[in-house]
């Protein structure tokens, strides 16, 4: 066996479990969950020796107790964790509590910054504690007051106690709230926050404890595991989708003017499916050698250009890509994520003139990596839908359709849209440049939450950003700067805490995990064994291994093999530091910013805001 | 025209204008150096009334001057604290850039534009030497990206020699290749002649202080007079070699031109340096040998 050598130091490989999720689990516990429905209707068999269901419950789930009134999980926060109700009970409010925290929503107010500034300097001025802001006190989601007083309901208000040296938050009068706000009974044995869990999204919900409540909570790597099980696997996957759908639906501003009947219908009548893969960064790599003609044809086709329009089709999760045919390619003019909706203007088209041929899909609709949709049948959308929507809010009539039921229109009009005014995106998707769509959609940076672009024409290579992120992180900046470029714009080799992060399910430690707050993914280095599978998974070569070293600088080396200790380093967006990201804060020159391109408006605001200065 | 049909496209072309650069952009501009003319303007007025009142007005200027290249000290300061709540480190190299300009007005209050004895003359040519170094720092910040740009994809500086070995060892690859035919025997021995130094070296320190294309544009022409001795796959083999000598040309230009913005902004604080020990230097003296404020 060799020996370290004096700059090394030998210790014991982590493993995975070396950092279970609660420590003070007691075997009586384990037994008596083993024992409780739905682990005692789990075949055991399915489970490998190394990872047992026992091994499982021990690990990577807790027990948590709530009083009455207490929140468990909080709508905008993102999910790491199912929870399953050992006793007592909860509610899960259909709708929304308060207005998502941050900044206002309309940025073009001033009276909303002006309160949004008065909450950040007054947070005790609320009743909430620290990590609840104020701002969502007494707001609907669309930010209007008026729309909780016209139905003379309580506000929710959330108060901050310690117990049992912890923050505990709840929600005062919580019957009251019960009685002002939709919600749905859980009770012993049902699960809640697997959606969120497993698509590492928001938690589109608040669930509060109505009764002093005990709940297993397990953490997604657990649940990941459990689904071996073949009818725990099905009863999660019946749940996911019934849930989703329910929760979409309401959330569709499209659909908010239906009365219950009408909801009912359409619920009843949409179709939940999903396209492409969850692990879709394993086939993308390999997809990237191709050409982009071939890329586009090896996508799957939601809806295609030329056909009649059957349904009307929202997008649930992941991304589409909005395209028309060009010559002998694709020309891609948009893509489309959670909350966009496609079809609507056809229809639209075909409610404004009954008398008249109908008007088939006028662009395709590919998905890219996974995507999943919920189709309304457009005989529901003429019929309950279309009649109880505003006109103001119907997209725009097509004046020069590209293809009508007899096919192509020779010398069809430019490219158009076919996003309604609901998702009221039309206009900011039309206005980036079409090269630069088809850029971020084919380096798919659309998933990019926090993507770090720098502008060339700025940029003087000072190195002043990763100076700084050396700084931060121990002398090992955390990213390149480097990466794909167009144009002027440099998109670098940094994290992008993406709205899908896929480095994310493959982690058998639960290192790598996403705030809840601020939504940035990053890596508990404790945890972290070392494993690669985030670095192999990531399809944009943000997340490097590097070798640990201890605080004299000596690397680690494994005990047994001198094999050097590796741990997965990335972008954390500097969270230990109040200011904000070091790089950006570092760059002289405003070259660099961090910027959310899974949406068009950020970055066309950016660009419209640059030509100015 | 009639008088207000003129004042109307006046006012219209005035309008333009503030559209077109943009409110933001001109206030961003205008008023920190409205507050430099100020400032420089109150300080005109200190000085003049310490002289009417008999008493040294190098004092007066001199502190201000003190005080402002302390100021300008700071932004070397900050870029040393990184995550400190300081503001983003743009304001900061802005508020330098104006701060220079004051400080030069400043020093033409305390010092003049001539200066007498050996050490005070030294420090003079240093003090414009750090301005000038400034403002030549500060054009090629504004300039460089672009020449950058304009080269292809940015390549980072680290990264710049292990490309230029590799591009000289795709043109000596292919020299071989083309060395055995008779159809592209031309193109090794102009390979040997004229380019495998090209590739080999790096450019001369004129290149280096002033970038320019006209010896790639020399080498490309004679290359393509090669072809009338080259058969088609010669010819082939020529239109490679022609990118490499392009490929060369910008890695040597992007390395200039990345130099050349360090040379600047590292003479600029190494200069500042030296006259912070002249300027201490300066003011003992000044204390020791002038008989009052």
């Amino acid at each position: 066996m060799r020996t370290p050598s004096t700059d090394q130091v030998a210790v014991e490989r982590p493993v995975r479990w070396d950092h279970p999720l609660d420590r003070e689990m007691l075997t009586r516990d384990i037994r008596w969950m083993l024992k409780t429905p739905p682990f005692s209707e789990m075949n055991a068999d399915v489970f490998p020796s190394h990872g047992s269901l026992e091994d499982l419950i021990r690990h990577d789930c807790r027990i948590l107790r709530y009083e009455p009134g207490d929140i468990v999980v909080r709508e905008g926060d993102y999910g790491g964790s199912a929870y399953l109700v050992l006793r007592g009970s909860v509610r899960a409010f259909l709708e929304s509590l308060w207005q998502p925290r941050g900044k206002p929503s309309d940025s073009s107010n001033p009276s909303q910054w002006l309160e949004w500034i008065y909450q950040r300097f007054h947070p005790n001025r609320s009743s909430i504690g620290p990590k609840t802001s104020g701002n969502r006190r007494g707001r609907s989601r669309n930010g209007s007051q008026l729309a909780n007083a016209d139905k003379n309901r309580s506000i929710p208000v959330q108060q901050v106690d310690i117990a049992d040296g912890k923050n505990r938050i709840f929600l005062q009068d919580i019957d009251a709230v019960i009685d002002g706000f939709e919600s749905e009974p859980l009770g012993m044995g049902q699960i809640f926050g697997e959606m969120a869990a497993i698509t590492r999204s928001q938690h589109r919900y608040t669930v509060v404890a109505e009764t002093p409540t005990v709940i297993l909570e397990i953490r997604w790597q657990g649940l990941r595991m459990m689904r071996r099980d073949k009818s725990f696997r099905e009863y999660l996957d019946n749940r996911f989708r019934v849930t989703s759908l329910q929760t979409h639906l309401r959330e569709t501003p499209l659909l908010r003017f239906l009365d219950d009947a009408a909801m009912a219908i359409v619920l009843e009548q949409t179709i939940i499916e999903s396209l492409g893969e969850r692990e879709w960064f394993s086939d993308y790599r390999d997809s990237q050698k191709l050409d982009v003609q071939t890329q586009i044809a090896k996508e799957p086709v939601i809806a295609a250009e030329g056909q009649a329009v059957k349904d009307l089709i929202l997008i649930r999760a992941g991304f589409a890509r909005l395209s028309f045919e060009q010559g002998l390619g694709h020309q891609t003019i948009a893509y489309l994520g959670r909350g966009h909706v496609f079809g609507l203007s056809e229809l639209a088209h075909r409610f404004r003139n009954p008398s008249s041929k109908p008007l088939p899909y006028q662009e395709s609709l590919r998905a890219l990596g996974f995507v999943d949709i919920l189709r309304i049948p457009g005989k529901i959308v003429l019929s309950h839908i279309l009649p109880k929507t505003r006109s103001s809010e119907l997209p725009k009539p097509i004046a020069t359709p590209r293809y009508t039921s007899d096919g192509l229109v020779v010398s069809s009009a430019l490219p158009r849209s076919s996003l309604g005014n609901v998702v009221s995106a039309e206009e900011t998707l039309s206005k980036l440049e079409t090269s630069l769509v088809e850029f971020l959609v084919d380096e798919r940076l659309i998933n990019g939450k926090q993507t770090m672009m720098i502008d060339l024409d700025r940029c003087t290579g000072c190195d002043e950003c990763l100076k700084a992120c050396a700084t931060t992180h121990q002398g090992t900046p955390r990213f390149v700067r480097n990466g794909p470029q167009f144009g002027p714009l440099l998109f670098a080799h940094a994290c992008m805490h993406c709205a899908d992060p896929v480095c994310m399910i493959g982690c058998p430690t639960g290192a790598i995990a996403r705030d809840q707050d601020s939504g940035v993914i990053s890596i508990d280095p404790q945890t972290c064994i070392g494993c690669k599978t985030c670095s192999e998974s990531c399809p944009y070569d943000n997340i490097v291994m590097i070798q640990v070293r201890d605080k004299q600088g000596r690397s680690a080396v494994d005990r047994n093999t001198q094999l050097p200790i590796l741990q997965a380093s990335k972008c954390d967006m500097c969270h230990a530091l109040k200011t904000g990201p070091a790089c950006q804060n570092a760059c002289p020159h405003q070259a660099l910013i961090r910027i959310d391109t899974s949406e068009t408006g950020p970055l066309e605001q950016w660009i419209a805001a640059r030509s100015l200065t | 025209m009639i008088p207000e049909a003129q004042s109307q496209s006046r006012s219209s072309l005035l309008t333009a204008t503030l559209m077109r650069f943009g409110f933001a952009r001109i206030a961003s501009r205008s008023v920190p150096a409205a507050i430099v003319l100020v400032a420089w303007l109150i300080l005109r007025s200190m000085r003049n009334r310490s002289a009417a009142s008999m008493q040294n007005e190098a004092f007066v200027t001199g502190y201000s001057l003190a005080t402002v290249c302390l100021l300008l000290m700071l932004l070397g300061l900050r870029k040393r604290w990184v995550g400190a709540p300081l503001g983003p480190l743009a304001i900061w190299q802005r508020s330098h850039h104006y701060l220079g300009v004051f400080c030069v007005g400043a020093y033409g209050l305390h010092a003049g534009m001539i200066t007498t004895g050996w050490f005070e003359s030294a420090l003079a040519i240093l003090f414009w030497a750090i301005a000038v170094s400034g403002i030549v720092g500060w054009y090629v910040n504004r300039t460089s990206p672009r020449l950058l740009r304009a080269a292809g994809a940015q390549v980072l500086r680290q990264d710049i020699p292990e490309r230029t070995t590799l591009v000289a060892t795709q043109a000596y690859e292919l020299a071989l290749e083309s060395a055995g035919n008779n159809h592209s025997a031309a193109l090794a021995d102009h390979y040997r002649n004229r380019l495998s130094r090209y590739f080999a070296t790096g450019r001369g320190w004129l290149y280096r202080l002033s970038p320019s294309g006209s010896h790639r544009r020399r080498l490309l022409s004679e290359l393509e007079n090669v072809d009338r001795y080259l058969g088609d796959e010669g010819r082939t083999l020529r239109r490679k070699m022609s990118q490499l000598v392009q490929s060369k040309d910008d890695l040597d230009f992007q390395s200039a031109i990345q130099n050349r913005m360090r040379f600047w902004a590292s003479a600029h604080a190494w200069l500042l340096g030296s006259f912070l020990v002249f300027a201490v230097v300066h003011v003992v003296v000044a204390h020791r040998f002038t008989s009052a404020w």
